[in-house]
């Protein structure tokens, strides 16, 4: 048993923190949220150019071949410092969409210019959750005589792509069978529309009218798609649960620094020792979350599926983060409140964090039906 | 960062599991919960003796094997899976080794230790510390130990004494200093009483599971030696916070109700087909999922815990976040189990009929008593608020 970062990972990780803190302060972080990009095209270069894109992935694309653990504590940084950036929907979730199931010559097509930040791509994903019988879906049509595949339909809440180049559909065909495939975003029928969110960061809907997607843009079809996509989601959520327990993190580092400050009766507010109990409920339940969340990466990094570890993850984190956001609402009192107070900024990334790739109830019935019951 | 044991490891566990297999095939003691300090059984502590599992993590030269905390964590979860009667070395091992080798003079230290670590006769401990009138405040000790040439003169009461009848001797917290302008925590000292003593008087107290665990003990005139003095005189206070890490760091605290879980699950598990499919059990499904992320969690809190006490760091912060966590899961344990399992779990063992194989129930009602003992929850929040998080006192 080991529960620190090797060295080697704690200089990268203080590589992480020193480039977050230098390049992307709370007020630039907020001026690239309101942006029109959404993103901040200097940043992503520079984190190109750090290699952080390439981070997990072969070398012959360009990739570095780490460990996966990396990539989390990357992730758990970027959760501390809410820099909005394609990362995650370019070479996580398209990155590793492309090289589980891609074959060598859509890898050799695609990922290098994935890696070196030239190229951005995107998913656009069904959801996690029911939805109304009447919500249109991404879905393949049939093919035509070319043997291009047809899409049609729409997929909500596509991050980035107003600036992507590529966009990765997990559609369906006519039997519900998952297909995944890529398409050049200025396709013709294709058509982006932003849609403002909960966090401020632009998510789009992807309108697809008898798109055409040529049969070499399919990744994969069927089991095979399937199965891709579980050990996507598992990673990306993983990698989200990073984010999680760094933006946990900073709010109660926020949080505790705020009640040392503020005072009320004349004394600071930490002092109270209502305010010292909502404090230690959120230290207890950061340190649960840390660790199995660490849990399920080192299980990813050692190779293992870590498919129940991360559902555990996922969903403790998933909870704990959310009310510790609540908690450092209350405990902040109005000046929380305002747009201008950076604490807000993780009340509404735990939030939507909480809702990807399933919330708590959902992950709950994964790990009920693995351990039998 | 890793979260496998080494192969060593592994092997301990095995071992330790093999032998509890065996012991509980072999009927040498009943699976029920609570029974890690509850059920004293001098042979099965001498049985772990000749194995090196008492004192596992005691260095070779007072006995020990010389490992790590996180070797003994493993070898206590494998015990308590099964509830192993540890009762009989379990104080002594846990807390009163570990200070006398810290605080203990020579004597004491060959006195006590090898009686522990072999689990021989005269070598369970009881704590004297609460009191009426001193819980959480433990500073406040009224209980007196005046000094009168070789010997000190005790007078007092102590409370809530777990397992002071079965006990051969206290380890005592007293006021040795009177001087009224030295703070309270300055003016108390530790000593070992025999329980037996002239003067020592033990009563039942009754707990509401009905149980006779834990009792008052009055002191009049007990006269004990100056040598039962552990550590320096008004040290006391001191001596117990350096220890009590040890005391809440523990696995039992995950673990006293784990035949709980098993029957939970068997319960479940000979549910009906037609239940199965219900919405109820939709709910079955999630409470149960939840109750296996937080074992998971509380679990992970105590290697965390044992991993830092092995690198020699002092994890006062991590104890008390892991027995806040553990504690409290063991309540939603109990309570969840009595939910799912409904009406029934009522029923108490020693029914004349129906009576069950593990007292849900009973587990239910222990339940308060865990958030107090050893650091109440709240006394633990203020740790982690302003030793852990630097908060203002
Ligand atoms: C089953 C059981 C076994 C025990 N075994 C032993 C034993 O073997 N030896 C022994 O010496 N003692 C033992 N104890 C005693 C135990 O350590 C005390 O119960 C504990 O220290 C709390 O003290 P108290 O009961 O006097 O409660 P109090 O200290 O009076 O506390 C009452 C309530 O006030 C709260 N409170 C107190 N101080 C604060 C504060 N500063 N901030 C916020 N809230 C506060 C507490 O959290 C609690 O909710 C045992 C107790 C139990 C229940």
């Amino acid at each position: 048993m080991d529960f620190e970062l090797t060295p080697e990972q704690n200089m990268l990780k203080k590589s992480f923190q020193e480039f977050l803190a230098k390049e992307c302060p709370f007020d630039v972080v907020r001026e690239i949220r309101k942006s029109d990009m959404g993103y901040s095209p200097k940043i992503w270069k520079k984190m190109a150019d750090l290699g952080w894109l390439g981070l997990v992935f072969e070398e012959k694309y360009g990739g570095s071949e780490g460990a996966f653990l990396d990539l989390f504590v990357l992730f758990e940084e970027l959760g501390k410092a809410q820099l909005p950036s394609p990362l995650f929907a370019s070479p996580v979730m398209a990155g590793f969409l492309i090289s589980e199931a891609g074959s060598d010559a859509q890898k050799e097509a695609y990922l290098p210019r994935l890696i070196d930040g030239k190229k951005i791509f995107t998913v656009a994903l069904p959801d996690e959750t029911p939805v109304p019988a009447g919500r249109k879906t991404v879905i393949s049509t049939g093919r035509n005589p070319d043997g291009d595949y047809i899409l049609n339909g729409e997929a909500l809440l596509v991050p980035h792509a107003d600036v992507a180049d590529m966009i990765l559909f997990c559609a369906e065909d006519q039997n519900r069978s998952p297909i995944l495939c890529l398409a050049d975003s200025k396709s013709s029928g294709l058509r982006v529309s932003a849609l403002r969110t909960i966090t401020e960061e632009r998510k789009f809907v992807v309108a697809c009218a008898n798109v055409r997607v040529s049969g070499k843009n399919v990744i994969a079809e069927a089991d095979n798609a399937k199965a891709a996509l579980e050990r996507m989601k598992t990673k990306a959520m993983v990698l989200k649960c990073g984010e999680m327990i760094g933006g946990f993190k900073q709010v109660l580092d926020m949080t505790v620094n705020y009640a040392s400050q503020r005072k009320q009766f004349g004394v600071p507010i930490g002092k109270f020792q209502a305010i010292q109990h909502f404090c230690a409920e959120m230290a207890i339940d950061l340190q649960g979350a840390q660790l199995i969340a660490y849990q399920a990466a080192s299980a990813i990094s050692s190779g293992a599926s870590g498919e129940v570890e991360a559902a555990m993850a996922k969903a403790w984190c998933s909870d704990t983060y959310v009310n510790a956001t609540r908690i450092s609402q209350q405990i902040h009192g109005g000046i929380g409140f305002t747009d201008e107070f950076a604490v807000g900024l993780y009340f509404k990334h735990a939030k939507e964090s909480e809702l990807m790739f399933g919330h708590s109830k959902i992950k709950r019935q994964h790990i009920a039906n693995a351990i039998g019951l | 960062m890793d979260f496998e044991f080494t192969e060593e490891q592994n092997e301990l566990r095995r071992q330790v599991r093999e032998f509890v297999e065996s012991e509980v095939a072999a009927g040498t003691f009943e699976v029920t919960s609570k029974a890690i300090v509850a059920e004293v059984s001098k042979s099965f502590s001498r049985k772990m003796a000749q194995r090196g599992w008492i004192g596992i993590n005691w260095p070779k030269e007072y006995g020990g094997q010389g490992k790590g905390q996180v070797d003994k964590m493993i070898m206590l979860e494998e015990m308590y899976r099964y509830q192993a009667p540890t009762g009989y070395h379990f104080m002594a091992e846990r807390q009163i080794g570990p200070a006398l080798m810290k605080f203990g003079t020579e004597e004491q230290k060959k006195e006590f230790l090898p009686r522990i670590v072999k689990a021989e006769d005269g070598a369970m401990f009881c704590l004297l510390f609460s009191e009426p009138d001193a819980g959480s405040d433990l500073a406040a000790v009224a209980t007196t130990a005046g000094k009168e040439g070789d010997f000190y003169i005790v007078n007092g009461q102590k409370v809530w004494t777990s397992e002071g009848h079965l006990s051969d001797y206290g380890w005592l917290l007293a006021k040795t200093s009177f001087d009224e302008s030295i703070p309270k925590h300055q003016t108390c000292s530790e000593f070992i009483i025999d329980m037996k003593a002239p003067g020592v008087t033990i009563r039942p107290l009754i707990n509401i599971a009905g149980e006779h665990s834990f009792n008052e003990v009055f002191f009049d005139n007990v006269k004990i030696p100056a040598t039962s003095l552990v550590g320096k005189e008004g040290d006391g206070f001191k001596q117990i916070m350096a220890q009590v890490d040890y005391e809440r760091s523990g696995i039992e605290r995950l673990l006293q109700n784990y035949p709980v879980y098993t029957a939970l699950r068997k319960y479940i598990a000979e549910m009906t087909p037609e239940d199965r499919h219900s919405d109820y059990y939709g709910w079955i499904k999630d409470v149960m999922a939840q109750l296996e992320i937080e074992f998971n969690v509380g679990r992970l809190m105590c290697y965390n815990t044992a991993w830092i006490i092995d690198q020699g760091k002092k994890p006062t912060s991590q104890a008390a976040i892991s027995k806040a966590f553990c504690t409290r899961y063991e309540q939603k344990l109990n309570d969840t189990a009595m939910k799912i399992m409904g009406p029934s779990s009522t029923i108490r063992k020693g029914s004349e009929t129906l009576s069950p194989a593990i007292d849900v129930a009973a587990c239910y009602l222990w339940g308060p008593s865990y958030t107090l003992q050893g650091g109440s929850m709240e006394v633990l929040k203020n740790i982690i608020a302003q030793r852990g998080l630097g908060l203002p006192r």
